[in-house]
């Protein structure tokens, strides 16, 4: 296969994939409002689109699948066909279908086939029966009669307008009406003179001429209807949409000849199949074979000219304005400006040790250039978490489903940005946490009915910034959690000791705990405690957290604070020795020197007093092994962990950094206190503090000691 | 109702045609075509420069033109001259690249260059 072709496949894949998302998120939204026509229209576009681009790419199932979709979406939109709970569940189940065609291997697909069938067997039982019969009326198309008009997008249409033969001596001038239709857009008009007849057998004042034209405007379908209102009842009006004016992305081409004039109804199938048996040009051979007059040929083609030319104009705008561009190649962009930051740091503090004016005007200008690099790359990173919060509605539907419940998820700041990368591994956490609360937090209805709630049950999933956090909460009106159960169950298999003084908070947090489960049984959703220990090393690998809350009887909250990328970090910079260290700004509150005397005071005792309060700390020193002895005058870092202040002891405080975070290699993964490195600007290396964990050890240690 | 002028040229089957060509003569413009078809091989028909053409005018002319490629005989328009004859032709959608099914010898009044 050529590069271009699998280079194309790559693009349709990654869009399809966004398109059936966006389907999955429309088919929930039409279930909530089956009346709602825009999100009709949008299910329909996603079929008519995949079944286009898909051929165009070489997904021939696809295509061919999509095609008979399109067409009940086609009707469903046209107000003939009601879309239901059933018509919602089946097309769900296509568009997992069309995920599974994307993924497998193309000699696979094969394996499919009988999904395949049985799915459009089931969409044609929702077909009326006059479906199979071709169109009547005066007009028809892919135009819902009650549909609402498409005001800003150019349209294209094909409009036929066949007027009465009377119509000169009704005083109206036909000609006059084309030239009212010219005034709506981009017109090109063709008359039809095939029934003109000798003039010894013709009727001077009547009209035998007739029109095709191609229109495009944003005027919408009324707009043509007026033009023709005083005569349409007594003369043949068709108006088609042939482009709905939207991405023609992998579209290019546009039906073929015969194809149009099939639609038309200017040539039947058959004669089109015989025809296409020779060689020839398919116009030369219908004109030819007198079964399409030229004129009319020649409409087809400059159709199929127009459109080509209205989708090559369109695909140039859309693709100056945004360009796909591979995950990977952002990331070592990233990369990239990363080392330009530390380079730039290195050059600024060369020419800052040099003292040469025109150099460090210089300095300056590269360090603001940089800075501005450095935001804008990490900004491209940045993506809504919309889209994985509409998945997740799929999430809730199915399992509601499954497990007999009726479950509403609510979402909230869908819009929140986040790091893509920081989206993408949130989530298989947030599946997790969605289905434990579905199993194990919203109660069956009957059960929640004697507690005096509503049947149903609401998840409520929002997203906000903090500072330089995002907080994801997952908010169940459930059962809420157990305490005394859960403490049991920990004492049981050996997490706790019995007598063991936990908060409510801590005995939350033993949930998070590998193997823990409070489930009675196991299920098909959850219980096997396999889930929360997976969640809670997924965050942790994010350098976020988790806080659990719980209210017995009322519902569960689980909160998770997540850094906006994970590529930078805003922190303090500090030394210990001849070692340079990095403390996250987020938990930084405040610094204060700590003297041999305040060590005194407290009996050598880890302990500050800050304004009256006492606060622990920590020496870092002594934590890290830095060889070599202690300033004569401290500094303690106080930071908040777990809305607890802890200090932690430095040599000195450097000051604000921003750096761009380096993982550490295998071996120094397992690092106590630390979650990366960062390259300091003349070339050594900072270890970054992983503030939360250390402490946790720390205490863990003294609680054993 | 406006006037329309009809002469016939010295050179046989040439008639020179003027003033208001449209819907309120078309029935006689239609007679005098049929009249000069039933006596002559080749018809032109030339367009003074005051002409006013509409649709039904056209479609006379293309229906004489089929009569006379039916009885193998030549019509040929010469209109360029008139104010509106052009212009009608291309609001009209008249003007195309290539004939009808009919226009054998290519002489189609309609065509106005382009591809075949």
């Amino acid at each position: 296969m050529s590069n271009g072709l699998e280079e194309l496949k790559k693009t349709f894949r990654a869009e399809a994939m966004e398109l059936l998302a966006a389907l999955e998120s429309s088919l929930l939204e039409l279930e909530c409002s089956p009346g709602n026509q825009e999100t009709i229209g949008s299910i329909f576009r996603v079929f008519h689109t995949l079944k286009g681009t898909g051929a165009m790419c070489g997904f021939d199932e696809i295509s061919h699948f999509t095609h008979e979709i399109e067409t009940l979406y086609d009707m469903v939109r046209c107000g003939k066909i009601t879309p239901d709970k059933e018509l919602i569940d089946v097309t769900l189940a296509a568009g997992d279908l069309i995920k599974q065609f994307l993924t497998l291997d193309e000699s696979s697909t094969g394996e499919l086939a009988e999904q395949e069938a049985g799915l459009l067997a089931a969409f044609r039982k929702f077909m009326p029966q006059e479906a199979s019969a071709a169109p009547s009326g005066k007009t028809s198309g892919a135009v819902a009669p009650g549909a609402p008009p498409v005001q800003a997008k150019q349209v294209t249409y094909r409009v036929r307008f066949k007027p009465f033969k009377e119509i000169f001596r009704g005083g109206t001038n036909p000609v006059l009406l084309l030239s009212e239709l010219r005034g709506l857009g981009d017109c090109t008009i063709a008359a039809h003179t095939d029934a003109i007849p000798d003039i010894y057998e013709m009727d001077a004042e009547a009209c035998y001429t007739f029109w095709d034209a191609i229109l495009t405007t944003d005027k919408g379908l009324d707009a043509i209807r007026d033009i023709f209102i005083f005569v349409e009842n007594e003369s043949e009006l068709k108006i088609d949409i042939i482009d709905n004016g939207e991405s023609s992305l992998g579209v290019l081409d546009y039906k073929r000849l015969g194809e149009i004039l099939v639609e038309k109804r200017e040539l039947r199938r058959e004669d089109l199949e015989a025809v296409l048996q020779t060689r020839k040009l398919l116009g030369e051979m219908l004109i030819e074979k007198g079964l399409v007059d030229p004129q009319t040929v020649e409409m087809a083609l400059t159709e199929q000219e127009r459109l080509k030319q209205i989708r090559e104009n369109r695909l140039k705008i859309e693709s100056m304005a945004n360009i796909r561009v591979s995950s990977q190649k952002l990331d070592k962009l990233v990369n990239l400006v990363g080392e330009l930051v530390t380079v730039q740091a290195r050059l600024s503090q060369t020419c800052a040790a040099r003292n040469d004016a025109i150099l460090l005007s210089i300095s300056e200008e590269v360090e603001r250039l940089t800075m501005e690099l450095r935001d804008n790359t990490m900004d491209i990173r940045m993506m809504p978490i919309g889209s994985t919060f509409s998945s997740l509605k799929r999430v809730v539907r199915d399992l509601s489903i499954e497990l007999g419940k009726q479950v509403e998820l609510i979402t909230d700041g869908g819009e929140t940005e986040l790091d893509k990368t920081v989206i993408e591994k949130l989530h298989d956490p947030l599946v997790h946490l969605i289905r434990n609360s579905l199993d194990h937090g919203v109660e069956l209805p009957a059960a929640r009915e004697k507690a005096g709630k509503s049947a149903g049950g609401i998840i409520h999933l929002a997203a906000a910034h903090s500072g330089d956090h995002v907080v994801i909460q997952i908010m169940d009106d459930g059962k809420g959690l157990d305490p005394r159960k859960i403490r049991e169950k920990a004492v049981k298999s050996g997490l706790i000791q019995q007598d063991e003084q936990l908060s409510e908070r801590e005995i939350y947090e033993l949930i998070l705990a590998p193997g823990f489960t409070t489930a009675e049984g196991v299920t098909s959703v959850s219980g096997r405690g396999v889930g929360m220990d997976v969640v809670k090393k997924a965050v942790d690998a994010l350098r976020g957290s988790i806080h659990i809350e719980s209210h017995l009887g009322y519902g569960t909250t689980i909160t998770l604070v997540l850094p906006l990328t994970l590529a930078i970090i805003e922190g303090l910079l500090v030394r210990i020795g001849g070692d340079h260290f990095v403390l996250p700004l987020s938990l930084v509150e405040e610094c204060m020197e700590l003297t041999g005397k305040d060590i005194s005071r407290h009996h050598g005792r880890h302990i500050a007093d800050v304004r009256g309060k006492v606060v622990p700390y920590i020496r870092l020193r002594e934590h890290f092994m830095t060889e070599g002895a202690r300033p004569e005058i401290e500094q303690i870092v106080i930071v908040n962990s777990d809305n607890h202040r802890i200090g932690l002891v430095v040599d000195s405080v450097i000051g604000g950094h921003q750096t761009v975070i380096k993982t550490l290699g295998k071996v120094f993964r397992d690092i106590r206190g630390v979650s990366g490195a960062s390259i300091l600007g003349d070339g050594s290396v900072c270890l970054i503090v992983d503030v939360e964990k250390l402490i946790h050890s720390i205490e863990k240690e003294e609680v054993a000691g | 109702m406006g006037e329309y002028r009809m002469s016939e040229s010295e050179i046989p089957g040439t008639l020179i045609i003027s003033g208001s060509l449209g819907i309120e003569n078309s029935a006689r413009i239609k007679e005098a075509l049929m009249e000069v078809l039933e006596r002559s091989e080749h018809i032109v028909l030339k367009l003074e420069k005051d002409s006013s053409v509409d649709l039904s005018f056209l479609q006379i002319l293309c229906a004489a033109h089929r009569a006379a490629t039916l009885r193998q005989k030549t019509f040929e328009v010469l209109g360029a001259n008139a104010d509106n004859f052009e212009l009608t032709v291309t609001d009209t959608g008249y003007a195309r690249t290539c004939g009808c099914a009919m226009d054998k010898d290519h002489t189609c009044l309609w065509v106005r260059g382009g591809k075949k």
